[in-house]
């Protein structure tokens, strides 16, 4: 029994896990290309899964609503970002940091009051698709089968992304104007537009997320506001822009919350903090990242 | 210039005084729930202006301020409630509970700079949060502490606010000292240029922690008067969004000029009172008007006023060259 109890807290950390990998993951990729803080990250997710609680209303909670729904919605959110970062963001690049830090702060907290507006105060969730309305056996004990489409749809992601930034053209264009803007604008390439298809691309992952927890969790406005920081101590555990990094700090922090709530369940929440201590004091720089100088 | 150094003392400070005198008779003609508001206001101004100390002068972005703000707080409230001592003494050992923690705090932290100082602070101050939050034995949890014990001196909102004011303008006298002096600058020059500064051979290392202590033990004072006012405390005050709304104060007023986190803390808490007067919705609209504000005021509202200013002088001084 207690092995099943390790096991089953063990599943339900990867679940976690994932959906925090899915929000550190667009947030590093915005930090390693476009340098900015992207608080409005936790927003994007948050609205990733009322838009997706949106769409599979309208489809009628079918099978294939859920699928279409996965492809539509993501999408629609990031196309919303897209359009804010190139009237509001694309200006600052140039400016102070902090400017930008400020900026996004504005988008989060006014993407926080319009989701409000739009689907009201009450905690919604959306109706899980029929073919996933039933557990799976393992070792013998039932679980979700949703939650291990989710940790299966982490690892894809993961998988997907990495071949994206690594084995594509626009990949390598990223990864040009992230290490050298003014260089990758004078070989011809543009890259205002660049910067706007990362900042897109980063806001799907969030929004991919958001709304795969969807059917999964209730959702709240608030969601994203803790989601954004716990995002930002993951990517910073990880090493700033590192993606395998993302992956297993997600899966630490993920853990470390699940096996929490066994030993010290009113202290679960400041176990990850702990760990976040931890490794800025140890390696500043993250598992991942480069090693920086301390003085 | 020699036009300036004729100026006397007076004539230097005009506006500074003017301010002074108006909220000095302020709570004379005024209704009570002003004065509390300005009393709130001066208090999250205090906040603001300490982590300006490290934000602003330092360069370093903290967002685990509010952590001090809450150990303040609490500091005063479990000191009057438990041990049953003196309301002057829970005072002053808030800010001194809070400068330990920020020297603790402060040792592992400003060794980092940028995203990485701004995440440890935030870890630690999220620590400080979570057993707040958590430990109802000694913090109550999240039903916080309500019913502090106020003499009867402070009963009245008016002598509060008087106390308030004249503590808010020593503090402010304290701030503005420490960063003309040598080590004001110093730490002005370390955030301008490490290497130059450790080449010359400074302690930069001392001097950050130095700062972060003063700044700790300034926001711990603010949460002991703010408990005060409320007569309660609660975790929230130390939750990471209450440090992420005083960096935006300080961002929105102007991090390079001495009152520009008292401008942004004044000009935030107002629009979040008076917009929550006619809409739910007030983060949106608080929302908008930053970004409105980020794309035509970069320097903040502060460093808006102070380049008119300083424009209109220089005019006047310099003749137009053609």
């Amino acid at each position: 029994m207690t092995g099943w109890v390790l096991m089953s807290q063990f599943l339900s950390g990867l679940t976690t896990a994932m959906i925090y990998f899915l929000i550190a993951a667009g947030l590093t990729l915005i930090l390693g290309v476009l340098k900015i803080m992207n608080f409005a990250q936790g927003g994007i997710y948050m609205l990733g899964a009322y838009t997706c609680y949106t769409f599979i209303k309208a489809f009628g909670g079918t099978n294939s609503g859920f699928w279409l729904t996965l492809i539509i919605a993501p999408i629609a959110v990031a196309a919303f970002f897209c359009i804010l970062e190139a009237l509001l963001m694309r200006r600052f690049y140039e400016k102070v940091a902090l400017y930008m830090l400020l900026l996004t702060y504005g988008i989060l907290i006014a993407t926080y009051d319009m989701a409000r507006m739009i689907w009201g105060w009450i905690i919604k969730t959306a109706p899980m698709p029929p073919m996933f309305q039933r557990p799976v056996a393992i070792f013998g004990h039932p679980f979700p089968l949703y939650n291990v489409f989710l940790i299966f749809m982490g690892f894809f992601m993961f998988f997907l992304i990495w071949i994206v930034i690594r084995k594509t053209a626009w990949g390598k264009t990223m990864r040009a104007a992230a290490d050298d803007r003014e260089m990758t604008a004078a070989l011809g390439i543009n890259v205002p537009l660049v910067f706007t298809s990362v900042f897109g691309f980063g806001a799907w992952i969030a929004a991919m997320g958001g709304a795969l927890v969807a059917p999964m969790a209730g959702m709240a406005a608030d969601m994203g506001i803790d989601a954004g920081i716990i995002a930002f101590i993951v990517v910073v555990i990880a090493g700033l822009g590192s993606l395998p990094g993302a992956l297993l700090a997600a899966l630490i922090c993920g853990e470390v919350q699940a096996f929490g709530i066994l030993v010290l369940p009113e202290l679960a929440i400041a176990f990850m903090y702990l760990v976040l201590i931890v490794v800025l004091i140890v390696r500043p720089w993250g598992l991942f990242g480069k090693p920086i100088t301390i003085k | 210039m020699p036009q300036k150094a004729k100026k006397g003392f007076l004539a230097r400070n005009r506006w500074l005084l003017i301010g002074v005198a108006f909220f000095a008779v302020f709570p004379l003609w005024t209704p009570v729930i002003w004065i509390h508001l300005a009393a709130e206001i001066f208090i999250i101004a205090l906040f603001a202006m300490s982590l300006n100390m490290i934000l602003g002068r330092g360069g370093l972005p903290s967002f685990g301020h509010a952590c001090f703000y809450c150990v303040g707080g609490y500091t005063t409230a479990l000191l009057t409630m438990k041990l049953h001592l003196h309301i002057s003494v829970a005072i002053i050992s808030a800010p001194v509970i809070a400068a330990l923690f920020a020297a603790i705090i402060g040792y592992f932290s400003v060794r980092l700079t940028g995203i990485h100082f701004a995440i440890l602070t935030l870890g630690f101050s999220q620590l400080v949060w979570a057993i707040a939050h958590k430990w109802y034995g000694f913090t109550k949890g999240d039903d916080g502490i309500t019913g502090i014990p106020v003499p009867a001196a402070f009963q009245a909102i008016t002598p509060y606010y008087y106390f308030v004011f004249v503590i808010l303008l020593v503090c402010l006298i304290l701030i503005r000292v420490v960063q003309n002096s040598p080590f004001g600058n110093a730490i002005v020059a370390i955030r301008e240029n490490r290497e130059r500064v450790t080449f010359s051979g400074l302690k930069v290392w001392h001097h950050l922690w130095l700062n972060f202590v003063i700044a700790g033990f300034f926001a711990g004072l603010a949460g002991s008067l703010l408990a005060l006012l409320n007569r309660a405390v609660f975790p929230d005050f130390g939750y990471w969004t209450k440090s992420a709304g005083a960096v935006l104060m300080c961002i929105f007023g102007g991090v390079g000029v001495f009152i520009g986190p008292i401008v942004g803390a004044a000009a935030i808490t107002l629009l979040e009172h008076y917009i929550s007067i006619y809409t739910f919705y007030w983060q949106l609209a608080l929302g908008c008007l930053i970004i409105i504000l980020v794309i035509s005021l970069p320097g903040g509202i502060g460093g808006f006023f102070q380049d008119r200013l300083r424009g209109r002088e220089e005019k006047r001084r310099t003749p137009e060259v053609p």
